[in-house]
Parts: C-alpha cells; structure tokens; sequence
C-alpha cells in the first residue's frame, strides 16, 4: 500500500465516520441488508453478524438537540440526548432494530423512549447480569443471549447455529487484532499516527461491515509497519474514561496542541472496544459469556468489587509509561462520576499525575479548557 | 380587610413519624454498640430481609431526606464532594457516601456542626436495592463499599420490558434474595431466623393494608391528607419498614383521616386544585412547597413516588411465603414496567384522585425516577387531556430549586385549569 493508498484508506474510514447514519443508509439500500443498531459497551455484536446482518455501534452525531427536548430531561448524558433527538427526527427509522443493553439508568430509560417515539421500530433490551459476582451469573449470561439469539432470528428470519455463530466471532477476532496490532504499533512510536487518526479507524470499524473493515486494516498495518516514524517531542499521556461515547476530536487537537502525546488509552471507543476476543473453541455462546463475565477489562457499569477500574487504570498508565493522565467524564454519565473519586484516589496514591476534564455533547468554550490543560502539560516531569 | 393566611393542615399523627424515626436512628447506635452487625441500605424495603438476620439497617434515603428536611444536608455533600464526586451525582448518594466517609473517619467535620446528627455505626453489610431498576444504586452501594471495606450485595429487580418477562423476572429475584440471606449467614455467623422474618412481614402486610387505604380515602374531596403527609408517611414502610408500632401508627392516622372526612377538613384549607406530582420532593424545601401550595389552594393529592413504588402491592404480602411477596412487591409494580404501563397507571390515578393538572419535578441528579416523565405527560394528556408542567429541583440538592421558575410554572398551570373549565361550562 502506498502512500497515496494511506491516504485513501484513511479518507474511505473518515467519510464512514464523519455522517454515519446517511453512510449506513446508502449502504443498506445498496446491498438489500438489514442493518441493526446496537447500544455501546455490553451488546455482542457477533449475534447480529451471524442473522446476517451488519450490526453497528451507535454514534453520537454534532447535531444540536432541538426536538429531542420535549422527549428527554437536559441532564441526561450526551449520547442518550443526541440518539433520541435523531430518533425523533427520523433519522434513526432506517434502521431494522436497535438492541440496547443494561449498562446505566440513561441507558434504560434511551430504550424505552426509543421504543416511544419510534412505535413502529423493533427495539430490544438485553440485561446481561451486572453484579458480576453473584451466584449462577454463567447460566444467568447464556440465558439472557440465547434469548435475544431467538429474537434476532425471528427479525433476519433465519436461524444463528453453531457454525455461523463461530464464522462471526472468528470475523470480528480478525478484526479486533489488527486493531490490537495497529494500537501497539502506535504505543511504540505514536509518531505512526495520530491518535485522531486512530479514533477515527476504531469508529470505522464499529460503522462498517467488518470484513471490509478488516481488508482495509490489513494494508494500512502492513503499511505502518514499514513506516519510519517522525519523532514526536511532548508528554507521554493516557488518556481515561468516556465509557461508550466517541470523543470530539477538538479535544483531541487541544492536547496535542499544548505537547501532548496520547500514548494509550482505556476509551470506549479505544481499547476497549478490541482489547479482548472471543474463544472460538467450544460453545460460541458460552464463548461469548466468557468475554462477557471473564475477560472484558473492568469497568464501572459492572459491579466487581474485586476488580475495580481504577486499579486496573494504574496499571496500564504505569505500563504505557505515561507521565501524566487525563481523565475524560462525559458529562452526567454517573458510571463515571461515581468511580473518579476512586481513580482519583487511586492515581494520587501511585504517584501519577492527572487531570479531569468534563465534555459536553454542546459546543462549549475551550479556553479554559487549554489553559488547565497546559498548565498540567507544563507541570509533568 | 384581614387576609386569611392559608398554611397546610398537616395530619397530626406525621409527627410522631419524625419521632419513631428519630428513636431508631439512636436504637441503631445502641445495637451496633452491643455488638450487632449494621446494614446500611439504599433504595426499596427489600432490606427487610436483614430483620431475619437480626441486622439493624439504616437506610439512606429515610435518614437523608430527613436531615435535608431540616436542611442538614450540606455537610454530608461536602464530604463528597471534598472526596472528589461531582454535583451532577445523585444527590440522595452523594450524602450517604459523604457519611460513610465520616463514619470511616476519613472526613472530618467543621466543630460547628452538630457531630451526633452525623455519626453513624460504619456498616458491616451493605444492600442496594433500587427503585425502578436504577443502576445509580450499584454505583452508590459499591462506592460504601469501597470506603468501608465491606461486601455490597445488590438485590435488583430485572427490568420487566415485555410484561411476559415478569414470572422469570420473579424467580430470579427470588434466587437473589435467597443469596443475600446465605450472605447475611456468613456475616453474622448465625442461621438465618424465618420465624422473626414472618413476624415481620405480619406488621408489614398490616402497615402497607393501612397505608393504601388512607391513600384511598384521598379521592375524598376535599383530600384529608396531601403527598406531603404520605411522603412523611413513607418512613413507616421503608427505613422504619416491619417494626413494631408502624401498623398502629397509621391506624391512627387512618382515624384522623377519616375523622376529616366525617368533618369536611381537607389538608389545605381551601381546595381548588387536585393535583398531581411526579417526582421525588425537593425535601430542603419541604416546607416552602407546602405552603405555596396551600395559598395557592392547591392540593397535591397523588404520585407514583408515595402511591406506587414502596411495597404498593399489600395484597401480595402473605407472611407465609415472605420471599414471594417482597418479590412481587419488586418486580411486578409501576416503576418496572415502561412508559405504557405507566401512563396508564397514571391515566387511571388521575381519574380515581378527580385530578386537574400535573406537575413533573424534574428531579435534577436523578435519572431513575422521573425518566419517563415526558411519556406520561404525552400518554396522559391524550387520554384525559389534562394539562402538565414540569419544574426544576431535586431531591436533597437545593440548589437546583428556584422559588421563582417553580412560581411562574405553577401560576401557568392553574391559569390553565381556570380556563378548561371555563370552557367546559360553556
Ligand atoms: S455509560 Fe455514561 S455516557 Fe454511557 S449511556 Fe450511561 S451515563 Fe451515558
Ligand atoms: S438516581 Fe434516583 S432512583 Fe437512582 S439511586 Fe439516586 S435517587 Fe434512587
């Protein structure tokens, strides 16, 4: 892949992400596929894959929320403001289901407006066990996705069996590695590629087919690998939070313009979302359970005492040798607000300096926002 | 000329509630100083289940809504805050786990403050059990738990979203419930005590029978008692649920209720408007809103908040299978079921309570209680055609409560009902 073909690819990922839904759209009505629209965080898209349709993640559009108000109170979460405004607008009835699942009360309550203001659309909600350390979660887990299986059979009107359930996940494991490949090669020498560059591949990949996707991927790997990197003066950064909503990228360009690098991430739309695959040995919904229960990285619309986010942040900060953290709250996401103290506390004691920072889905002024981002840059050692 | 000053004819026996309730926070001090294990406990009274275990439980809104009542709240969310949780957070949290930090001793209060009002027993157990499914109580519970190094366990019923869920639903909060009862086992050290839970769930079935009739003999017109005595009322079914005396106290409040209606007295002192409200109350401004409400000669009459979210199934307590009956009084009630459900529920309130308008609270740091609101506002205008107006505030934060929005709002809303019924006797 030559340069000029970096560049196509990037462009082909971007056009994907910068007007998703008109994208999904032109897509659906040229490959006759049902396209169905999954919550962040907990859904496992591989089900909605082996129906045969092209499952993806919801995003949240720059859209100012104007008739969405009279649907939904104003101290609701970004991205739970912005889908029901869509919805309400019409933009989102293209779709052939949505599935939410149990991850907040914002969560919940998006699903059920969604199913009021959008009577006529095929909306699901999946409430895998969240007190992780209760008795019988396994069988609780295979439970509940067999029964939202059954329900994606009946919207594709055809059967997920064994061997279809295994193709998608071993689809979606290719997937998830190069995107592991592509990450590490970043964390290496973050000179390969901006991280806006690398947001905008992660979101790609939950908007398109994957296997499309992946082929891209693929070359763009290939490619970077060969690169000799531009060296990169600045803070090594890692950046924290936003647990299912994508960033803003003039975020992105005020940390990088005050000298930061973001070296590594725990972001939703960042390693989370690839960090881990699914066994494709044995059962693939009792695979599927495992990620699930046992292996997804810890986070706080979960209860696991034992496993708590912030110790787990510590350890990839200290591990990516990041000078500094930022930590990025979506505002009004309680998942978040609840477990900051906890980071925070946790943080001040290993000795790793940090910053919290609370985005909005409005446009605000950042300003202020430079000025404390710099002065924290500025403070690193 | 004189102008009559309306105030609010608060039911007596109200204030023997704030008593009762006083008595078992200092009760809770004297058993945790004997030796007893403590259960601290957010949300609905599932927590009954620590009676069998001999667990004393202070729950937090019973304790919260009260101090905030009395407009202690403030150094309870500074201990939070200083601990790093923001004010966008459930208020109702946020003080809870600012005490448990005082009561871990890892904040400490300004010597001003009134020390005894705050020190509570640290817990030994905590049990979260949310109303209407809000995973804000997780959050909540985990974070005590962390604080104080204990085990939390979260009783939460599954959400029904196709009522055909609901027997599924049932069993599994029965499997949970039976869990949490081998947990409290291993944290006492004692066999679980059924006999007590039975006895229990006796004053229990007896105190939520009474609590619905009073709240029938409401659609009385003019209402003997408002949401303001029923709110107040809710401690006797939640943090003060199953305890001796609670049956008794709302029999008497039952007679004083019935002796009004037998003498026209109504809660206001003219009653104009029946109205009904959604949402937690602003409990810093309790008395504000009370006031207001009665010189305006508005009566609020009715809500999901005291009708129909603490134990309202009384007919499905049967003290011989207490397990199925906290069951069902979770899972198979309003607030877990959507917005069909409960702007229906809400509809046919309306019409049983001979109400005029609505008032949505838009309680500010809850997303769990008032999530539905613009749902039941649209289901129920097109049903009954009854005007709604939402107003800002919160449950134990008052700074998110203007006196004056909350005016002109209100003002709005009996404009409306004027002119409707002007219209109607046209
Ligand atoms: S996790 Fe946070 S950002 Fe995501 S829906 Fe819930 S409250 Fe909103
Ligand atoms: S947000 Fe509301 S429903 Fe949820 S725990 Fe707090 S007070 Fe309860």
């Amino acid at each position: 892949m030559s340069g000029s073909n970096m560049k196509d690819v990037m462009n082909r990922f971007r056009d994907v992400v910068d007007t998703p839904y008109e994208k999904l759209k032109l897509w659906k009505e040229a490959n006759g596929k049902k396209v169905v629209g999954c919550s962040p965080m907990q859904f496992p898209e591989e089900l909605v894959h082996a129906a045969g349709m092209l499952p993806v993640v919801l995003q949240e559009t720059d859209e100012a929320i104007t008739t969405g108000f009279s649907y939904i109170y104003p101290f609701y979460c970004g991205i739970t403001r912005n889908i029901i405004d869509i919805a309400v607008k019409g933009q989102l009835s293209f779709f052939d289901g949505l599935v939410y699942a149990d991850i907040c009360i914002q969560n919940r309550n998006a699903a059920c407006t969604l199913k009021q203001v959008m009577p006529a659309s095929y909306v699901e909600y999946v409430q895998l066990p969240t007190s992780l350390t209760r008795a019988g979660v396994m069988d609780d887990t295979i439970r509940e996705l067999e029964r939202i299986k059954a329900k994606l059979e009946q919207l594709a009107g055809r059967k997920i069996d064994d061997t279809s359930l295994k193709q998608s996940i071993l689809v979606f494991n290719r997937n998830r590695l190069r995107l592991r490949q592509l990450h590490e090669l970043r964390r290496a020498n973050p000179g390969l590629l901006s991280y806006r560059d690398l947001q905008v591949i992660v979101k790609s990949s939950m908007l398109m087919p994957k296997e499309e996707h992946t082929e891209l991927l693929e070359g763009l790997v290939t490619q970077l690998e060969k690169m000799k990197p531009s060296s990169l003066e600045g803070k090594r950064l890692f950046l924290s939070g936003h647990l299912c909503q994508s960033l803003k990228p003039d975020i992105l360009d005020l940390i990088e313009g005050v000298g930061g690098i973001i070296v590594d991430d725990d972001l939703y739309t960042g390693y989370r979302y690839y960090a881990v695959d699914v066994a494709v040995d044995g059962s693939p919904i009792q695979a599927l359970a495992k990620r699930y229960l046992e292996k997804s990285l810890p986070v706080p619309t979960r209860s696991y005492l034992p496993a708590r986010w912030e110790k787990y942040l510590v350890e990839r900060a200290k591990d990516s040798r990041a000078q500094g953290v930022v930590v990025l709250v979506a505002k009004y996401c309680e998942p978040h607000l609840f477990s900051y103290p906890f980071v925070k506390e946790a943080l001040e004691i290993a000795g790793v300096p940090h910053i919290m920072l609370e985005t909005e889905h409005e446009v605000v002024s950042l300003e202020g926002v430079r000025t404390r981002l710099q002065a924290f840059v500025e403070m690193l050692n | 000329m004189e102008t009559q000053v309306k105030v609010p004819n608060r039911l007596n026996s109200v204030s023997l509630i704030g008593q009762m309730m006083a008595a078992s926070f200092a009760d809770i001090k004297r058993q945790a100083a004997e030796g007893k294990k403590v259960v601290w406990a957010n949300g609905l009274p599932a927590f009954l289940l620590a009676k069998g275990a001999h667990m004393p439980v202070l729950h937090a809104e019973g304790l919260i809504a009260g101090l905030a009542a009395r407009g202690q709240e403030k150094p309870l969310q500074d201990a939070a805050e200083a601990f790093g949780l923001l004010p966008d957070a459930c208020s109702y949290a946020r003080s809870f786990i600012g005490l448990a930090r005082i009561a871990k001793g890892d904040f400490h209060l300004d010597s001003s403050v009134n020390q005894d009002v705050y020190s509570m027993p640290k817990p030994d157990l905590y049990i979260n059990v949310p109303g209407g499914g809000c995973g804000t109580g997780r959050l909540w519970g985990d974070s005590v738990a962390a604080i104080c190094d204990i085990p939390a366990f979260h009783l939460e019923p599954r959400f029904n979203w196709d009522e055909s869920d609901l027997e599924y639903n049932i069993a599994d909060f029965i499997r949970q419930e039976q869990e949490l009862i081998a947990l409290m086992e291993r944290v006492t050290g004692q066999p679980y005590d059924w006999n007590h839970l039975k006895e229990v769930l006796e004053e229990v079935k007896k105190a939520t029978t009474l609590r619905q009739e009073i709240m029938k003999l409401c659609q009385h017109v003019p209402a003997p008692a408002s949401f303001f005595d029923m709110a107040a009322s809710i401690g006797l079914v939640c943090h003060l649920v199953g305890m001796p005396g609670t049956g008794d106290l709302l029999q008497k409040m039952k007679g004083e209720v019935e002796q009004r209606i037998a003498q026209g007295i109504g809660s206001v002192p003219v009653e104009r408007y029946r109205l009904y409200w959604d949402g937690i109350l602003t409990w810093p401004r309790l008395g504000v809103l009370a006031r207001k409400f009665a010189a305006l000669d508005a009566c609020l009459v009715v809500g999901p908040y005291t009708h129909l979210l603490f134990l309202p199934r009384a007919d499905m307590i049967d003290p011989e299978r207490p397990l199925e009956s906290i069951a069902y009084n979770l899972c198979d009630t309003c607030s877990n079921y959507d917005y069909t459900y409960r702007a229906k529920a809400v509809a046919d309130f309306c019409q049983e309570y001979s109400i005029d308008g609505l008032i949505m609270s838009e309680t500010q740091t809850c997303r769990g209680i008032n999530s539905q609101s613009f749902a039941i506002m649209d289901g129920v205008a097109r049903r009954l055609g009854l005007p709604a107006i939402t107003i800002g505030g919160d449950s134990c934060d008052p700074r998110f409560y203007s006196d004056a929005q909350v005016d002109t709002r209100l003002q709005a809303l009996l404009e409306t009902i004027e002119a409707r019924r002007k219209v109607r006797q046209l």
